[in-house]
């Protein structure tokens, strides 16, 4: 609700304005005249209400047809705009969140080593990358950890109690490495995936990109070259 | 580009792309499909003066949506979104066109020449793609607009007619027509209601789908 001054007498009389309606915002939006909470109210709405959106669609091509010189033809039958955007949209769908992976993928490669108590590092490369010396240590740590805690839990368990190894989240998966348990994020590879089909991939023809498990790796397989 | 806004106008359209475009590369695809919805139109025509397949176009211009959403990331907003968006369409068509050349089994029909002249401009109108009914369509749509428009109040049609077809901006028509910037922004979207109103059960029949 707005205060709204009534008049310039010395003794102004306000009236409460009544809250912009949605497509009112869309409106508004469609000429560039929002704030940033009406802004986010038009997203908001789109979101939960397909009205919205053909309000957006029919505003933007009474626009369209307005300023439509006389001698141009329209080249297909309105009713088929109407579904173009939802393919579109089916589209970008299948599309990884593209920009935000992309600036992601770009600053900060994906980290080979995540703590075994799960933790999503989503910060940049780590300060001990390429230290082997350092990887042990972290590998150690993070199997004190997982000792600890089954140490812990052992004795609220049952007899039937096996170790756990690692507190898995459901996007992460627990994979075995020379150097202990290892936690990899599958996020990870959403986000590998998304890197590797920027360069190939396009609406016309199927991703040809591919994964490549991020894994741990000992100098002497990474020196000798060795893939996995 | 014919159908892009004057200037003043367009600053403020673009302010609002602006914001789209913000809200797509924090990850709000949801944003990217109300630019998809508001340009459609604009591309698929131009996208049709370069290609005579109407099928192709709607290929082409998806592609066109789809490059431009994987590309956001490097738009650096020194030019306006739909001037970025035009460059991608022309060179997403022109690669089409080239695939298509190389391609023996497509009939030559699907592509139209770079170099036509008035005359078979409008031979190509002539013998466009588009089906009797997408233009009857077309024309009734432009029918119930015009229709709509004689129909509203005098400040409603003034205050529309110099948003969408002067581009004027709202503190222009606000100057021109001695009233608030607020009035202006209920009379352009009673305007837009009105006409609304009559248009929506038209593209309902059209789509066979209910609003």
């Amino acid at each position: 609700m707005q205060l709204v001054k009534k008049s310039a007498d010395p003794l102004p009389t306000y009236f409460m304005k009544p809250p912009m309606t949605t497509p009112e915002l869309i409106s508004a939006l469609a000429d560039g005249q929002s704030n940033d909470a009406q802004f986010a109210a038009v997203l908001d709405a789109c979101v939960h209400d397909d009205s919205a959106l053909d309000c957006w669609n029919t505003y933007h091509l009474i626009g369209d047809f307005l300023r439509q010189p006389a001698d141009l033809p329209v080249a297909r039958a309105v009713h088929a705009e109407i579904t173009f955007a939802s393919k579109v949209s089916l589209l970008l769908a299948r599309e990884p969140l593209a920009t935000a992976a992309q600036a992601l993928a770009a600053k900060a490669p994906a980290v080979a080593l995540l703590p075994v108590v799960g933790m999503l590092h989503r910060r940049g490369p780590a300060s001990n990358d390429g230290n082997f010396r350092w990887k042990l240590l972290a590998g150690v740590a993070s199997l004190a950890a997982v000792s600890a805690i089954a140490w812990n839990t052992s004795g609220l368990q049952g007899t039937a109690w096996v170790p756990q190894l690692a507190q898995v989240f459901p996007s992460q998966i627990v994979v075995t490495s020379p150097q202990g348990p290892v936690v990899r994020d599958a996020r990870l590879d959403e986000l590998l995936a998304a890197h590797r089909q920027f360069g190939a991939a396009s609406a016309l023809q199927e991703s040809s990109g591919f994964l490549r498990n991020a894994t741990f790796e000992s100098p002497r397989n990474a020196s000798s070259g060795a893939e996995r | 580009m014919s159908d892009a806004l004057p200037p003043s106008a367009a600053d403020k359209a673009a302010d609002s792309d602006a914001l789209l475009v913000q809200r797509t590369v924090a990850g709000d695809q949801k944003a990217f499909e109300l630019l998809v919805i508001k340009y459609q139109r604009r591309i698929q025509r131009l996208i049709g003066r370069m290609v005579r397949d109407v099928d192709l176009v709607e290929d082409i211009a998806q592609e066109t949506f789809i490059r431009a959403y994987r590309a956001l990331a490097q738009f650096r907003g020194e030019a306006q979104f739909y001037t970025w968006l035009y460059r991608i369409a022309v060179n997403t068509a022109k690669k089409a066109l080239m695939d298509l050349k190389r391609n023996p089994t497509v009939s030559e029909n699907a592509y139209k020449s770079d170099d036509d002249d008035e005359t078979s401009r409008v031979e190509n109108e002539l013998t466009s793609p588009e089906t009797p009914e997408a233009v009857l369509a077309s024309k009734e749509i432009a029918n119930i607009i015009n229709e709509a428009m004689q129909d509203l109040p005098e400040e409603l049609r003034e205050a529309i007619t110099l948003r969408e077809i002067e581009g004027l901006s709202y503190e222009e028509i606000s100057e021109a027509m001695n009233c608030p910037i607020g009035t202006v922004r209920s009379r352009i979207f009673r305007a837009r209601e009105a006409i609304s109103a009559k248009v929506k059960p038209l593209l309902e029949n059209q789509s066979g789908k209910r609003w």
